[in-house]
């Protein structure tokens, strides 16, 4: 196991709440606080200069944000762990966070052991995720699923033969030179063309030949 | 400071990171002590005349509280008694006591309490 420590930036417009947080974490042995902003612009900038393994960061904060600060750091520095650590438990802030990369959302409501460990499953791949949070999530996500509607299509609703003719089509073959390049009959491209659409669920060729590139079914013509 | 007079400090609403880290800021501390309590809200006003404590720490982000109400409710019943609300929303720490005051580093929250 390695030995080193993992670094951190305290991003929190709250001075005292910082000086306790360095304390709290001041006993860990795995945990090294490298560095402090007291605000989002502040966070950029010494996430620019110190590349942290994680930057533990607040949302409320004047000036530039904490998800603000967030998705640019997360732009920038992909490899960065963030990690919100707010007051707030307003979903859109949550949804937000995610959204722009954070790998875990906690309230300031969690017990310092609890945070520490927490932190520590960050780097195991595990999202750091206070209860209440979580249960706002599997919410969101049982709501997409009742609406979702699954891809009709599997590549493999396609025969080869169909997937032939699409590749033709998408290369912008009419149905006389697909004819003459598969050795069949046009009628039977019609025919394939007209299961093709079914299968798909589209109104026309052009729509087929965009789709099946979008979706792999078929590679670009080079 | 008034390293000779002996202050004891209770903390309640241990569930708060800040309450826990205000702690930390202040266990040996010369002239303090963190009494080692946790407190449920509900039992705090028989924890005030166990413990008689000089100071009270408490977080005004927790919703189950009305801290205006609590605040006036333990200066009255313990008029020596000092209440520091912390709040992460807040910049500063508010005390209530002899005199209102607010405070932005720990230095200054024990001078404030110690006055």
């Amino acid at each position: 196991m390695s030995t080193e420590k993992t670094t951190i930036l305290l991003v929190d417009d709250h001075a005292l709440f910082r000086q306790g947080l360095r304390k709290l974490l001041s006993s860990e042995k795995d945990i090294e606080l490298v560095g402090e902003a007291n605000d989002g612009k502040e966070a950029i900038d010494k996430a620019r200069e110190l590349v942290p393994d994680l930057v533990l960061m607040d949302i409320r904060m004047p000036g530039c944000d904490g998800l603000e600060a967030t998705r640019i750091i997360k732009e920038e520095m992909p490899h960065v762990r963030v990690v919100m650590l707010t007051v707030s438990e307003e979903d859109a802030d949550l949804f937000e966070a995610i959204r722009f990369g954070a790998e875990g959302y906690l309230l300031k409501t969690i017990e310092a052991q609890q945070l520490v460990e927490l932190l520590k499953g960050v780097f195991r791949g595990e999202a750091a995720i206070s209860r209440t949070m979580a249960r706002k999530l599997l919410d969101e996500f049982a709501r997409i699923a009742k609406t979702y509607q699954p891809p009709i299509l599997i590549r493999g609703d396609l025969t080869p033969r169909e997937r032939e003719v699409l590749q033709l089509v998408s290369n912008g073959a009419t149905d006389k030179e697909i004819a003459a390049q598969l050795f069949i009959s046009e009628r039977t491209v019609k025919n394939h063309l007209h299961n093709i659409l079914e299968k798909l669920q589209l109104h026309n060729r052009v729509q087929a030949a965009t789709y099946a590139l979008r979706e792999g079914i078929i590679q670009r013509h080079r | 400071m008034h390293a000779e007079t002996h202050w004891r400090v209770l903390v309640i609403h241990k569930n708060s990171l800040f309450a826990q880290a205000v702690e930390r800021l202040l266990e040996g501390r010369t002239g303090l002590e963190v009494l080692d309590t946790d407190i449920a809200k509900e039992d705090l006003w028989k924890a005030m005349e166990r413990l008689r404590p000089d100071v009270v720490i408490m977080d005004r982000d927790d919703p189950g509280i009305n801290v205006t109400d609590l605040v006036s409710g333990l200066l009255r019943a313990w008029p020596p008694v000092r209440v520091v609300c912390i709040s992460t929303s807040q910049p500063k720490v508010e005390v209530f006591g002899k005199w209102q005051t607010q405070a932005t580093q720990i230095e200054e929250l024990i001078d404030v309490i110690q006055r």
